[in-house]
């Protein structure tokens, strides 16, 4: 069977069954998610639990999203997010 | 009656097992895809080879699991999962977010068994990409058979010990572990130990893991203090004291853990009362000894009023559920209450050992004026102390100042460790500080989920 996948910006991202979005960009390699508010610095997941915000991601278009809470699926659009990732959406 | 049960961890599971049993309809909501809390995170969906080789502890909460799944074909279950919740109120109305959509729903009475919290541990370079916490790396392990690589583990605690021996199973030992207690700290600990059988459990399962690091060959690097990450690509060097001298170590990953604390924030958005434990450096909620609040029908369950551990979790959740019953007029529990509370104090004996043996460090709570303390906000010891220097009466104002504590984790890793500044500077008590006021919803929701609740399904 071929591995599920999705694109992280340009990039395929495979993945098994239960992987969080975020699990499966740290085993791919992939530990820079978004760029900060305030400092415009790369940033990446730190508790992997909800709780810290920091694997906040653009999944399908929605800005915001915790990579460590969502399972990752065949065929989501995940993107980093930038500083202004909000008002380039809005 | 109908009861909510929020959180899906030990204390959560078996509250719901002792409500069901008698015939009440609870409704448990868990913000992860599975039940069994992080301590027994994903077991429902790993091998019997693969839960074995993360060791005895995890196994263990296949039973607990197992009474859930057949409970849950019945009646008076109903397990939500992927719900997180955003708001509890004072009459116990509950609201929950899965998928951007949210639900509402009121109840006659709520257990919160929210958990724990992996204690911050602000310095240098802690918010660079592929610095994560310990728990974060066996999440990796629990989720997606990751162990990170060449990492190194900065800390102590029992979760420290026990995630670099899971990374060792995992044929991935890690490059060193940098620890920050040290030989006095244990001397100061042996006079807390207390020769029954529990404690004595415990204290072998902590040598057997030293004892797998040692054969393995895993460095140990005790005592050590000052510690600065510089990330650059993938690489991290570490760079760190250890009595006097200056050393560093290069990883690709790393781990980071000052032990946990209860996860506040449900508790302290109700306007529970709070209280410091300076040994624990933490605020924890005011319940009484079977997790009671001043709140009718509202209690707490589990390391969310003490850190204990997973089986005192799950002794604790029992307790909590019978208490709800005596209170709702089922006088039959009150036996099995008391029962349930003296095996409950079995282990809590091994608590203070520990505690002393693994004291969060002074340097957590006065970093350099340099470092970051809100991880969202990205604000520095420096403006927070600065603040205060100016006029800044508390935490609660201090965002006002400098918006500490005002971004999407709504004060979880930052907030101890401003307590404990700002008490610093003023003088005063953490007690008298008071904590961040937390304000529902304690996860960021869109107006838009909030203006178009959906049907309970």
């Amino acid at each position: 069977m071929p591995k599920s996948f999705f694109y992280f910006d340009e990039k395929k991202i495979y993945f098994e069954q239960d992987m969080s979005v975020a699990a499966a960009l740290l085993c791919a390699g992939v530990t820079d998610f978004r760029q900060t508010q305030v400092l415009h610095k790369p940033r990446g997941p730190f508790c992997m639990m909800g709780a810290c915000f920091d694997c906040l991601l653009v999944i399908d278009g929605m800005v915001n999203q915790q990579g460590c809470m969502r399972l990752a699926k065949e065929g989501i659009k995940v993107k980093r997010q930038t500083s202004n990732a909000l008002s380039e959406i809005n | 009656m109908r009861v909510a049960v929020i959180g899906a961890g030990p204390a959560g599971i078996s509250a719901s097992l002792a409500l069901i049993a008698r015939n009440v309809h609870v409704t448990m909501l868990d913000e992860q895809p599975s039940a069994g809390g992080q301590i027994y995170r994903n077991l429902g969906n790993v091998s019997r080879k693969n839960a074995r080789s993360l060791g005895s502890d995890y196994v263990k909460g296949q039973s607990l699991l197992k009474q859930l799944e057949q409970a849950n074909d019945k009646f008076f279950l109903t397990l939500i999962s992927q719900a997180s919740v955003w708001s509890v109120t004072e009459e116990k109305e509950v609201s929950w977010s899965i998928d951007n959509k949210s639900y509402c729903q009121k109840f006659d009475a709520v257990i919160l068994a929210t958990g724990s919290l992996e204690r911050s541990m602000p310095l240098d370079g802690w918010t660079n990409p592929g610095v994560m916490t310990v728990g974060a790396a066996q999440i990796l392990i629990k989720t997606a058979r990751y162990s990170p690589p060449s990492s190194v583990l900065v800390g102590s605690g029992p979760l420290f010990y026990l995630v670099a021996c899971q990374m060792l199973e995992m044929g991935n030992p890690p490059k060193a572990l940098l620890e920050t207690q040290n030989n006095s700290d244990l001397l100061k600990a042996f006079i807390h130990l207390r020769p029954n059988l529990t404690s004595l459990l415990y204290l072998a399962k902590g040598l057997v893991m030293l004892a797998k690091l040692r054969i393995a060959g895993v460095k140990r690097i005790k005592a050590v203090s000052d510690v600065r990450i510089k990330s650059a690509d993938k690489a991290h060097i570490i760079e760190f004291s250890k009595a006097g001298t200056k050393s560093q170590i290069e990883a690709e990953t790393v781990l980071l853990h000052a032990g946990v604390h209860p996860n506040i924030q449900i508790t302290q958005a109700l306007r529970l009362k709070h209280d410091w434990n300076q040994e624990n450096q933490c605020f924890e909620p005011r319940t009484d000894k079977f997790g009671r609040t001043s709140l009718n029908n509202i209690f707490v369950a589990g390391d969310g009023i003490k850190i204990l551990g997973a089986d005192a979790a799950k002794i604790s959740g029992k307790c909590a559920a019978l208490a709800l019953l005596v209170d709702n007029g089922f006088a039959k529990a009150k036996a099995d209450l008391s029962r349930a509370y003296r095996v409950h104090q079995k282990y809590v004996q091994i608590r203070k050992f520990l505690d002393v043996l693994y004291a969060p460090k002074d340097w957590y709570s006065c970093p350099p004026n340099n470092i970051i303390i809100c991880r969202c906000e990205e604000v520095i010891a420096g403006k927070i102390r600065e603040a205060v220097k100016i006029g800044c009466l508390g935490p609660n104002q201090l965002k006002a100042y400098s918006r500490c504590g005002m971004g999407n984790c709504q004060g979880r890793y930052c907030g101890n460790i401003v307590v404990n500044l700002i008490s610093q500077i003023v003088g005063q008590t953490p007690q008298e500080t008071g904590y961040f006021r937390i304000r529902q919803p304690i996860k960021p929701v869109t107006l838009s989920e909030i203006a178009n609740f959906q049907e309970l399904p």
